[in-house]
């Protein structure tokens, strides 16, 4: 990869791509192996960017579509999908944020599926219904419908862990 | 716990720019973990497999006397090799760009299509061999002389009783070619092929 293409056209949107990678992987090994793969394919698949989104938009796509399509290296013999909970290693290990806000708010988010994250992300990022349905490819109004209901659900999430904590 | 999800999110982040992004080693030299580039790299590689395989074993039968034998293997194979570039080229342009829902069911139709035509294919390829190899060794030497201590040679006739018993062979593999092909497909992508149905299945309700 050219140096200049990272530092121009990844870089500055580096924390969207970090933000999303952690709310799918649970190790920091797992997270900075995903990070990498996001940028290879978007260095792969620059040629592709015809601007008929913003380049913050197709940066979320790509994202999104690495994450939902990776596979991850397994030590016995069958490759697998990056399975779901538990990013307490990742929280603690990590070198990209130390926010307990944050911490318990990704341990929320990683008990929903890897649909509603991907929808909670985006909505959290400040997306519109619209925005959210373009890159996803869903539709705007059962997209705000899904949305509050994972509010609620995120709610519930983080109400029950707060009273654990107490 | 009063603060809402969204503040939650807001203060966490509150510089974008401060977090900071992993090193990257050798990027341009990794190898892709992607579902669709892996797929991508298994048909290139068994592309190859089947290219030397084919050539291998048209020399090796030639040299052993069944260049006929040997050239229709071959010739199989070079079927099989055309079936898997036209599937490698449509499974280029699943667009890892297009929005998630076209992305994930592109990719589905492919794993579909590319699994059904395999089937199709083995349940023909492997009986088919079968019957060629049974045919030409009941044909040389060694096979003459085992049919005829099995009084299976009449005037110089093979009797119809070794035909009908490899047809009958010859149906049993064509179904087990299937059903293993599948279990074999399950069982190195079963998990994959799996939560990409769940995830699929999970957006067309958001439809």
């Amino acid at each position: 990869m050219g140096s200049d293409f990272y530092t121009g056209s990844i870089l500055p949107h580096a924390a969207i791509i970090i933000k999303i990678c952690r709310a799918y992987t649970n190790t920091q090994e797992d997270f900075e192996d995903y990070y990498q793969e996001v940028c290879l394919q978007i260095w792969r698949s620059r040629s592709r960017f015809n601007k008929q989104c913003s380049w913050t938009t197709w940066i979320y796509k790509i994202t999104l579509n690495v994450c939902l399509t990776y596979l991850k290296k397994q030590s016995n013999t069958s490759l697998r999908f990056t399975s779901d909970p538990l990013p307490e290693q990742l929280i603690e290990d990590s070198q990209v944020e130390h926010d307990d806000t944050v911490h318990s708010l990704y341990n929320a988010i990683h008990q929903l599926s890897e649909v509603d994250r991907a929808l909670i992300l985006l909505y959290l990022e400040q997306r519109t219904n619209i925005e959210i349905a373009e890159i996803l490819g869903l539709s705007a109004n059962n997209v705000g419908v899904r949305i509050a209901r994972i509010k609620r659900r995120l709610n519930k999430i983080l109400k029950l862990g707060a009273t654990n904590h107490e | 716990m009063s603060k809402s999800i969204e503040s939650l999110w807001q203060n966490g982040f509150v510089d974008d720019m401060a977090l900071n992004a992993p090193k990257l080693n050798n990027l341009y030299k990794q190898e892709s973990q992607n579902l669709i580039d892996k797929f991508e790299s298994l048909f290139a590689a068994n592309h190859k497999g089947v290219i030397y395989g084919a050539i291998t074993i048209c020399i090796v039968l030639s040299i052993f006397g069944a260049p006929v034998l040997g050239g229709l293997i071959a010739l199989m194979l070079c079927g099989l090799i055309y079936i898997g570039k036209k599937q490698l080229k449509e499974l280029e342009k699943v667009d890892k760009t297009a929005n998630s829902f076209v992305y994930l069911q592109a990719f589905d139709i492919w794993l579909d299509n590319a699994i059904t035509q395999y089937t199709k294919i083995y349940r023909v390829f492997y009986p088919t061999l079968f019957a060629l190899c049974s045919v030409r060794f009941m044909y040389s030497e060694t096979g003459s002389g085992a049919l005829a201590e099995f009084n299976l040679i009449n005037d110089g006739q093979i009797s119809l009783l070794v035909y009908v018993a490899i047809c009958v062979i010859a149906i049993i593999i064509s179904m087990l070619a299937g059903v293993i092909y599948r279990a074999d497909v399950n069982l190195v992508y079963g998990h994959e092929i799996k939560k990409l149905k769940q995830l699929i299945a999970d957006m067309r309700e958001i439809q």
